[in-house]
């Protein structure tokens, strides 16, 4: 308990007065935020327990390796803590955790891509594109592994509108509210995206019929 | 090969990919604790700041303007000054 005295200590007098702003709101969520800003370090527990799984199901599209993955969560909900106070309550906490999980996600991409951790498009990648998916069983962790590959060999940019727009099958206005873009940026930007990505696949693919032309 | 066809493929399967399970609440309350500082704090942090930043500038410039103000042809302008109606 003593963590959790701590802990409400970045809440400060100013968010009380938003705390009453909220009190109009319904379900769990809305108490809880309302209870948080008041001072409740309990409150904020039931709000991670809550939404946990759904920010690590979004968290998952931007790293696959277990360990980066539960640092990014925990991010996500350090973030949302310290922006609690400016949340205005007009829409689901759900939502508006969603746009932080992105943020970070999206901070992470953009990290990755300056350390240059990002590997390029494999021979073996753009083999296992061209081949005709599976009818039975068809394995969703490869396939997820494939397309997170795939797209990650582009710009931190591109790799978000195509990941949202396809991997978590969003629609535009959707991309759009989660972005921050207005939805004829996301539009434009999807076909950026996909004219590049299909540039580098076929650069891949140049690559290996000449690498397969050398050998014989 | 339909570029479209075959991400729209992909991600319909990528999303039945399991999303390993994650218990962050113990992690997330301990980091908060450990970032935050009492408010008082931080206030009297940020004003010990700004005071040292005022102050490091004003020490410089305070022996050279006693060497300017105790300077005789200073004294002159200063005298001159006066005599201005």
């Amino acid at each position: 308990m003593a963590t959790m005295a701590a802990a409400q200590g970045l809440l400060t007098a100013a968010a009380l007065g938003r705390a009453h702003d909220l009190g109009a709101g319904v379900g769990a969520d809305a108490e809880d935020v309302r209870q948080c800003l008041g001072g409740d370090g309990d409150a904020y527990r039931r709000i991670i327990a809550r939404h946990q799984s759904m920010v690590a199901t979004i968290v998952w599209r931007f790293s696959r390796d277990p360990s980066v993955h539960e640092e990014l969560v925990q991010d996500v909900f350090v973030a949302a803590y310290e922006s609690l106070p400016r949340y205005k309550g007009t829409g689901a906490l759900s939502h508006w955790l969603a746009r932080i999980a992105t943020r970070v996600g999206y901070a992470y991409w953009k990290r990755e891509r300056r350390d240059r951790r990002v590997v390029p498009l494999g021979a073996r990648d753009v083999e296992a594109l061209a081949e005709a998916p599976a009818d039975e069983a068809p394995d969703y962790a490869e396939a997820a592994a494939l397309i997170h590959r795939l797209l990650g060999a582009l710009r931190p940019r591109d790799r978000l509108v195509l990941t949202l727009r396809y991997v978590d099958g969003h629609s535009v206005e959707r991309t759009a509210e989660v972005t921050g873009w207005s939805k004829t940026m996301v539009k434009v930007q999807t076909l950026r995206a996909r004219a590049r990505l299909k540039a580098l696949v076929e650069a891949a693919q140049a690559r290996r019929t000449d690498e397969g032309g050398g050998e014989r | 090969m339909n570029l479209e066809e075959r991400l729209a493929d992909l991600g319909s399967l990528a999303r039945r990919d399991p999303v390993p399970r994650v218990d962050v609440v113990g992690h997330v309350l301990r980091r908060l604790a450990g970032r935050n500082k009492p408010p008082s704090l931080r206030a009297w942090a940020l004003v010990a700041s700004i005071a040292l930043a005022l102050a490091i500038p004003l020490a410089i410039a305070a022996p050279m303007t006693i060497k300017a103000l105790n300077d005789p042809l200073v004294a002159l302008f200063v005298d001159a000054s006066r005599g201005l109606p």
